[in-house]
């Protein structure tokens, strides 16, 4: 009698412990999905690439230009030589872009970091100078 | 004394239905980081993180050289204005462009650029020869040829077309 109780109680521990196994798995996949869909790569990615065709769009127009690029997101951007760095607290993208040496950069390699409601990059080309600015931002020059 | 017997024997029953179950519990464990594992699998396979911009941004580039004043362009240095289309003959050098256009990451896109037929000028011409793919391999070894035409007229007043043949590696993302 006294056995079958014991028997009876250890299968209950393996059922409880199978359930905390399974609960355990299910909420690993459900923090692994959640950290997918709170990810903002594929925006950093998005907007680094769409402002280096933008940076070589500018180059190609003749004449003179004015811009404004929407950012849409509080991100922190960096245009320089070098690329586009595009960045918020989850990590960073980077795209690049073939700069014209001729096209002098005002104020050079700068940072923006973008917080608010509008958040945008205003581009002027005029007379071989490029000056960028931006609205909703704070910006940090790095040269 | 029978009943001491059978007391033992249950005993020893419960101890291999104690020591099965135990065993029973690795493959039980591996399934379920087998399944895991595929279920994670499958996942990150339907999130997209980045965005193929390969054929537009050889699309840019060949503006870029194609209409920009350090580029190709025709540049009328006495009124200050460029001709987009127009190409000036004299600029239409490797020299020139690698001159003018920088890119700071060199392993990213190579291009050949071929006018009527005749002139050609290059833009990273040693990456551009190593590119070329020669078989159409898939791969990370290879790259992707993008062709662009355009149709353009000459610091003459030629018409004719422009042609170019733009490289992007394949690891280049």
């Amino acid at each position: 009698m006294f056995l079958k109780q014991k028997k009876g109680a250890e299968k209950q521990f393996y059922m409880m412990a199978e359930l905390l196994f399974a609960a355990v798995v299910i909420l690993a996949f459900f923090f692994f999905v959640s950290s997918k869909i709170s990810d903002t790569t594929l925006e950093k990615n998005y907007v680094a690439r769409d402002i280096a065709l933008l940076m070589e769009a500018i180059y190609a127009a003749p004449g003179q230009l004015e811009y404004t690029y929407p950012v849409g997101y509080d991100f922190s951007i960096r245009i320089a030589a070098s690329g586009i760095t595009v960045w918020d607290d989850k990590g960073n993208a980077h795209y690049w872009y073939s700069h014209d040496n001729a096209v002098v950069h005002e104020p050079g390699e700068f940072v923006f970091a973008f917080k608010g409601n509008k958040k945008e990059i205003k581009f002027i080309k005029k007379n071989e100078q490029l000056l960028i600015t931006c609205s909703g931002c704070s910006r940090t020059a790095l040269k | 004394m029978l009943g001491l017997q059978q007391d033992s024997s249950e005993m020893n029953k419960k101890a291999a239905m104690s020591g099965f179950e135990s065993i029973m519990w690795v493959p039980k464990g591996i399934l379920v980081a087998a399944a895991l594992l595929i279920l994670t699998i499958v996942f990150g396979m339907f999130v997209i993180d980045t965005v193929d911009v390969k054929s537009i941004h050889s699309m840019v580039f060949a503006n870029h050289l194609l209409y920009d004043k350090n580029g190709v362009a025709y540049f009328d240095e006495g009124i200050k204005r460029v001709y987009p289309g127009i190409i000036d003959l004299d600029k239409f050098s490797t020299a020139v462009v690698e001159t003018n256009i920088v890119m700071a990451t060199s392993t990213l896109l190579a291009a050949k650029a071929t006018l009527n037929s005749k002139e050609s000028l290059y833009y990273k011409e040693r990456q551009y020869g190593q590119w070329f793919p020669r078989r159409s391999i898939a791969g990370q070894g290879g790259s992707q040829e993008f062709l662009i035409s355009k149709n353009v007229a000459d610091s003459l007043f030629n018409s004719g077309t422009a042609l170019f043949s733009i490289l992007t590696p394949n690891t280049a993302k």
